[in-house]
């Protein structure tokens, strides 16, 4: 990714923010300052930031290596899945990708997606009493 | 005998089983958290939050064991530095300049002892001048108020900017961007929504948890992907680590130096104990004169005097926090967080009200360092296992952590949602290099710099020469101004 790019995404980002900031309604207004001024400060801070940045900073970039595509791509799985698959089908399947990623064996990846899931399952839910999700999957047609 | 009185009752609390356990257990995972690279102590206090939440600790066992956990951390760190040439987190970012060439010729066991040694020194210099201090912090704290907490909060954005060593302009956005995530969520007094699209996860601002563990645990994870594991790694320690007293010795007013600049660092808001690392480093290099061997190659003073100011800065850090609720560094502004989610507000009203939490604390500062020296001069030959952990068992463990962790504390998907998201920003920051610890630290105090100009200025009835008023603010902005003079001067 190229930082010029990276940059102008958080100039966005902040012209983006500053323009909800002057939108902010205060219902009661007790203060000299009231709750507008600081966003719209910062927001406007920083589009200069990155203006500068552009200016006065050479641009680099730098090429994502394909272990970190894939590894964001399967917490973004993981993120998906959570909810729908359940904590432990989700686990044991992200573990088993993110450890094929480090090169383990399949045995080990799929041993250790196992012991994952089943060891946070049982802290989180017996010994914590935390619910971690089921899965809604499992309850279609149910 | 008020003093007296309220050691008692510290030693007392700090003493029961419960804490005792809670006490070795933090000063241990810490170690845990810091001998991982990629698990720093921020990490650590995030991950623990769900199990402070669910057995409900009381307030001081709460202090002790994120505490322990942090300097604990800070104790562990080293250990990979030396003995991989990785440090376990930025803290000990000079210790592997001398570290690591002594463990290649064979004498990790002795570098690991030595600087156990000068870390506990240093720890133990800082606990004495915390316990000579304690009984002041009430009062330290009660001369502050809105407008001297503007200004001390600002005094600490400009420390933290220009004590980093990345470009300025890239520390004020990360700065920026931490302030802006403070922003989020309902204003007190004005009742206004402020960025929460109707979210209801927002209403009470982007959770803590889900900021530090999307900052540190989610792009950590991702810039593990990028290493490709060169240097050599060290399977085990082959020299014993025994008899080292005399030699420690000989370098014991170098490790004095380095604990009084840690100390000094510590006390400073806004810095953090990497740069007392360096600091400590840099000072050696220029004071002292020995021969072979030099300094990078494994000379014992570029050994010691660097992890002697990181535990020294590491507890330092601890009086800001206490007496004034004003976080030191990145990790201290992750520990000031944490203790607030358990409703444990570090200041001067903590330190009035319950004086003997901080007695306890410091006596269990005192028993976990000693704890933390046994089980270093020990269990050397132990460590380099602990470093052999793979990474398919680590990898895989880090990115589950941070989603349980999350996900305990919120029970939200969108949540989890918005963590992935700063985890991403966090990467790309990182790779461009932009420090998190301006994030982390505007993230932190933002609110309360907000909170209190706005109540500085309410009661001046918008006069914003009352930021200029009183001994205190006048210190304050000069000492800002220097720091930035010095700063200057220094780039010449």
């Amino acid at each position: 990714m190229s930082e010029r790019l990276f940059t102008l995404l958080l100039a966005i980002f902040g012209g983006v923010y500053l323009w909800l900031g002057i939108k902010i309604e205060a219902p009661i207004a007790y203060d000299p300052l009231g709750p507008r001024i600081f966003p719209v400060v910062l927001g406007s801070f920083l589009v200069i930031l990155c203006l500068s940045i552009s200016i006065f900073y050479p641009m680099t970039q730098f090429q994502i290596g394909s272990r970190v595509k894939r590894l964001a791509l399967t917490i973004l799985f993981y993120l998906v899945t959570f909810k729908f698959l359940g904590f432990m089908l989700a686990t044991t399947i992200s573990v088993y990708m993110v450890a094929r990623l480090v090169s383990s064996s399949w045995m080990e990846g799929l041993l250790t997606g196992l012991i994952v899931s089943i060891f946070f399952y049982g802290i989180f839910h017996f010994l914590l009493g935390v619910p971690l999700p089921l899965g809604t999957v499992f309850r279609i047609g149910g | 005998m008020e003093i007296v009185h309220n050691l008692l009752q510290g030693l007392a609390i700090a003493t029961t089983p419960v804490n005792l356990i809670f006490l070795a257990a933090g000063a241990l995972l810490g170690m845990f958290f810091g001998v991982i690279p990629g698990i720093s102590a921020a990490n650590g206090i995030a991950l623990m939050l769900p199990v402070v939440y669910t057995f409900g600790l009381a307030p001081e066992t709460v202090l002790i064991l994120f505490a322990g956990i942090y300097y604990g951390a800070k104790y562990g760190c080293r250990i990979s530095a030396i003995l991989n040439n990785v440090p376990g987190d930025v803290s000990s970012l000079a210790t592997r300049l001398d570290g690591y060439p002594l463990a290649l010729a064979g004498k990790g066991g002795r570098a690991l002892v030595l600087t156990a040694f000068s870390s506990f020194f240093g720890g133990m210099l800082a606990i004495l001048l915390l316990g000579f201090g304690a009984s002041s912090f009430a009062d330290i704290g009660s001369s502050f108020g809105p407008p001297e907490y503007v200004a001390l909060i600002a005094f600490a954005f400009v420390l933290v900017l220009i004590l980093s060593s990345t470009l300025f302009l890239k520390n004020l956005t990360s700065l920026c961007l931490g302030l802006m995530f403070s922003v989020v969520g309902l204003d007190w007094g004005t009742d206004a929504f402020r960025y929460t699209a109707g979210i209801p996860e927002l209403y009470d601002g982007i959770d803590f948890i889900i900021v530090v563990i999307g900052v540190f645990a989610l792009s950590e994870s991702l810039m593990m992907m990028e290493e490709t594991g060169q240097g050599q790694k060290l399977s085990s320690v082959v020299d014993s680590g025994g008899g080292l007293l005399p030699l420690f010795l000989q370098v014991k007013w170098s490790c004095l130096r380095a604990s009084v600049i840690g100390v000094l660092i510590g006390f400073l808001p806004g810095a953090g104990t990497y740069v007392a690392n360096l600091a400590a480093y840099r000072f050696e290099k220029k004071v002292v004169n020995t021969p072979e061997p030099s300094f990078g190659s494994g000379n014992i003073h570029g050994l010691i005097a660097p992890e002697a100011a990181n535990s020294a800065c590491a507890l330092a850090s601890f009086l800001p926090l206490l007496a004034l609720g004003i976080p030191g560094s990145a990790t201290t502004a992750v520990l000031h967080g944490a203790l607030l989610q358990v409703n444990v507000d570090p200041g001067a009203a903590l330190c009035r009200n319950h004086p003997e939490y901080i007695w306890a604390l410091i006596i269990s500062m005192l028993l976990g360092n000693i704890l933390l020296l046994i089980v270093n001069v020990k269990m050397i030959r132990f460590f380099p296992r602990l470093l052999a952990i793979p990474a398919w068992v680590l990898m895989p463990m880090i990115v589950v952590v941070a989603f349980v962790s999350v996900y305990a504390v919120s029970q939200s998907v969108v949540s989890l949602l918005i963590m992935v998201v700063i985890g991403l920003l966090a990467y790309y920051l990182r790779k461009f290099h932009y420090p998190l610890g301006p994030l982390i630290l505007g993230y932190v105090l933002g609110k309360p710099f907000e909170d209190n100009m706005r109540l500085a200025l309410s009661i001046s009835g918008g006069d914003f020469s009352v930021f200029l008023h009183g001994p205190l603010t006048m210190v304050l902005g000069c000492s800002i101004v220097i720091a930035i003079v010095m700063k200057v001067v220094y780039r010449k």
